[in-house]
Order: structure tokens, then C-alpha cells, then sequence
């Protein structure tokens, strides 16, 4: 393996990366401050959802360059895929539904809801990699960065949460889970590939 | 703990990707092991050994 064939999958997986969680991030502050509007809000979130596809097919090369794509990883990605295009459709669809409808009761509920289904698709493609998983290595490293992710994710909430009760801060929605989830993952498997790539096989 | 593998594989003069087909491991598992970061475990340990055709502790080295 060549440092060169590494260095350029690898750099180019975690440019999308970034420019998704960016995008995605920016996109939610913009809602929830209220300062997007039709149908700017929809074609930033079209815009946002195209980096998906370009981010799966570069962390698939990146995985295949440094010998990590086994099968039951081909398959967590191309679920991974699966339900983050469909989250994304799921939020613009509720975003487009809120805006021209003007829902109420059930449809309401209904439309409230449509963006967490497929992140219920998104639990069951974790569990199930790990029980597909035949390489032990790479089940342990996806455990890892899993309870990594889950690390961040209770200690930025509990950091929030005191904040909220003791100094009045404005509230913050509970989907804001996985994203946070989801970034401290991605933190601690760029610290991983950052810190492994000198070791890479000469 | 240490280990011969690095040994073992280049007096075969097999490719870490060789090792790991054989194995049925990923290349990034059989460099985790070689380099002393991830310790195998009973069953991966003995599909080595197998492999090799020796005993698990001439592989694999107490510290």
C-alpha cells in the first residue's frame, strides 16, 4: 500500500463528509432561526442531500485502499446510503408538507414523524453489521467509534442540559441526537484513520 | 502482546492482502496484528497457527 493511493481516498471521503455535515448543520441552525424561506430551504436541503452519494462512494474507495471493505461493510454502506437519502428526503418532504399544507392532528403527527423513520432503518443497519461482520478487528473498530459517537453525545447533552436548566438557554430539539451521535463518530474514526495512516503496510 | 507474523509472512514472501485472503481477514486486521495493536482472539489465533503449521505460542510471544 502507497501512501499516495491512501492519502487521496481517504482526503477526498472526509471533503464530502465535511461539506455534509457542514451543509446539514447550517441548514438546521438556518430553519430554526427562521432566516431561509421557500424554496430556498428546499434546494439547500436537494443541494445537501447530493453530497450523500458522492460521500459513500469515496468512503467505500477509501475502505477498499486500506483493505477494510469486507462484505458486511459493502452492505452497512450501501444501507447507510439507503436511509440517509431517504432522511433527507423524509426532512424535505415534512419541510415542504409544513410549509404548503399548514397541517394539523394526525397529518401533523404523521408528517412530525416521517424523518425518524429512517433513522429506525439507520439502528437496525448498526445492529445488523455487527452481526454480519465476520472480521473481528473491524467489528471491534465500529463498536469503538460507535461508543465514541455515544460518548459525545452524553456528555454534549448533559453539558446542554445543565445549561438549559441553571443559565436558560433556549431549548434544542431531541433529533439533534443523532446528528451529534453521528459526528462524534465521524471525530473518532478521522482521529483513528489520521493516526494509522504512518502505518500503513511499506 | 508481540508476535512473528511479520516474520512469518515475509519468509513466504506473502503480501499483507495474501495473508489476510488466507485468513479471511481484512488487510487492515492482519497490519493490526502484526503491529501489535490488536491482540486476536482463541479462534483467529489458531486459524493462524493452522496456517503456518506451527504451535500458537511460537506465533505469538508472551510479554
Amino acid at each position: 500500500m502507497t501512501g499516495t493511493k491512501f492519502g487521496l481516498a481517504g482526503r477526498r471521503a472526509w471533503i464530502w463528509a465535511i461539506a455534509f455535515t457542514g451543509g446539514a448543520l447550517l441548514i438546521a441552525w438556518a430553519e430554526q432561526a427562521g432566516v431561509i424561506a421557500p424554496p430556498w430551504n428546499w434546494l439547500a436541503i436537494f443541494v445537501v442531500a447530493l453530497t450523500i452519494i458522492p460521500l459513500a462512494r469515496a468512503t467505500s474507495n477509501r475502505q477498499r485502499a486500506c483493505g477494510s471493505l469486507s462484505p458486511a461493510m459493502q452492505r452497512y454502506n450501501n444501507r447507510t446510503l439507503a436511509w440517509a437519502l431517504a432522511y433527507v428526503a423524509g426532512v424535505a418532504i415534512a419541510v415542504i408538507a409544513r410549509d404548503r399544507l399548514e397541517p394539523e392532528g394526525p397529518l401533523l403527527w404523521a408528517i412530525a414523524i416521517l424523518p425518524a423513520l429512517p433513522i429506525l432503518y439507520m439502528i437496525w443497519t448498526m445492529g445488523r453489521y455487527l452481526v454480519e461482520e465476520t472480521d473481528e478487528y473491524q467489528k471491534m473498530r465500529q463498536v469503538q467509534a460507535a461508543l465514541a459517537g455515544l460518548g459525545v453525545l452524553l456528555a454534549v447533552a448533559t453539558f446542554v442540559g445543565f445549561l438549559q436548566t441553571f443559565a436558560n438557554i433556549p431549548a434544542t430539539a431531541a433529533w439533534w441526537a443523532v446528528p451529534v451521535w453521528a459526528i462524534g463518530m465521524g471525530l473518532y474514526q478521522l482521529f483513528r484513520a489520521l493516526t494509522e495512516r504512518a502505518e500503513v503496510e511499506r | 502482546m508481540k508476535n512473528r507474523l511479520k516474520v512469518l509472512r515475509a519468509e513466504r514472501d506473502w503480501s499483507q492482502q495474501a495473508l489476510a485472503d488466507l485468513l479471511e481477514v481484512s488487510r487492515q486486521s492482519v497490519n493490526a496484528i502484526e503491529t501489535g495493536k490488536y491482540d486476536p482472539s482463541l479462534p483467529l489465533a489458531f486459524r493462524i497457527a493452522d496456517l503456518f503449521a506451527l504451535p500458537i505460542e511460537e506465533i505469538f510471544i508472551r510479554n
